[in-house]
């Protein structure tokens, strides 16, 4: 572990995602496109849901990826406490703006679902929405504390332990639909007994998933590679205040 | 309610959808550009001081 993190230091990273950041815009751009010409083209429309069966490709990668970044922002935030990692305080931070605007994706576009669905676009007793709503809450408040404790070691450690102590969520947003009696469906992909969706209606969604998770990915190696040279910007400008400041001590001496 | 209602919902949820994650990308590139010209002229400005 010791060695990786030697290893995971800004100019690496700066060097190995120069590589790699094409790449992975080009594995979105194909994969989104593949998934959403399927979404559009290929699906039939769902026998009960008709053709509003289309929200769920980009509402459902929308939910994994409003969790996936709190477990990105969770690992980060254990680099941070733990190792004291700077890379890890980055990515907690930059982790925070995307994952919110995956939480508010899956519920705006959730909303626009229910309402032909159920009659209604919201329902506050519902478990599973109300958890995910929370969720975005959580997102609002850590970057909040990023705005207003930006750049101290204090800070990053008050969001560490806020996602810490959010991630609490996450089980319950994932089980909310078993433990509770609600009017979002069950699980119907990851099932111990296999998906209960149709495989022509699956593949399409898995590849908009795995095309959603590059994106995600793409954007939060460049918001990390961002916050590097904010930073190194922030060293050179330091730098170039305290030699003026010498230059003036020189020159009253 | 007709289909053709439905799609109005369908087109609303991918409007929202492209607006939010099209902000998201606009906001990454811009600030890209922005702190790598920032970051250019701090180092020519240290490299003609040296």
């Amino acid at each position: 572990m010791g060695n990786f993190l030697d290893q995971a230091n800004p100019t690496r990273f700066m060097a190995l995602t120069d590589r790699i950041l094409p790449w992975l815009a080009a594995a979105s751009a194909a994969l989104l496109g593949v998934g959403l010409y399927a979404a559009f083209f290929l699906v039939p429309p769902d026998y009960q849901q008709g053709e509003t069966v289309r929200i769920m490709y980009v509402h459902v990668p929308a939910a994994w990826l409003g969790m996936f970044a709190y477990v990105v922002m969770t690992s980060a935030s254990l680099g941070v406490l733990v190792w004291r990692h700077p890379l890890a305080d980055a990515a907690q931070k930059t982790a925070a703006p995307l994952g919110a605007g995956f939480t508010a994706v899956c519920l705006i576009t959730g909303a626009l679902w229910g309402k032909p669905m159920w009659g209604t676009y919201w329902q506050w007793g519902d478990a599973r929405l109300t958890s995910y709503l929370l969720l975005l809450l959580i997102y609002f408040g850590i970057i909040a504390v990023r705005l207003t404790m930006d750049e101290t070691p204090r800070g990053a450690r008050v969001a560490a332990i806020m996602t810490l102590v959010g991630a609490v969520d996450l089980p319950i947003i994932k089980f909310s639909v078993d433990w509770w009696h609600t009017l979002h469906q069950p699980a119907s992909v990851f099932r111990a007994d296999g998906p209960t969706i149709a495989p022509s209606m699956l593949w399409p969604l898995l590849v908009m998933a795995l095309g959603a998770t590059c994106l995600f990915l793409t954007l939060h190696v460049m918001a990390l590679r961002n916050e590097i040279l904010r930073r190194r910007i922030a060293r050179l400008t330091l730098r170039a205040v305290r030699g003026e400041e010498d230059a003036v001590l020189e020159a009253q001496l | 309610m007709t289909e053709n209602e439905h799609w109005v919902y369908v087109a609303l949820a991918y409007g929202c959808a492209f607006a939010i994650v099209g902000l998201m990308v606009w906001r990454v590139v811009s600030e890209h550009w922005r702190l790598s010209a920032e970051l250019k002229r701090l180092q020519n400005v240290e490299g003609e001081r040296r």
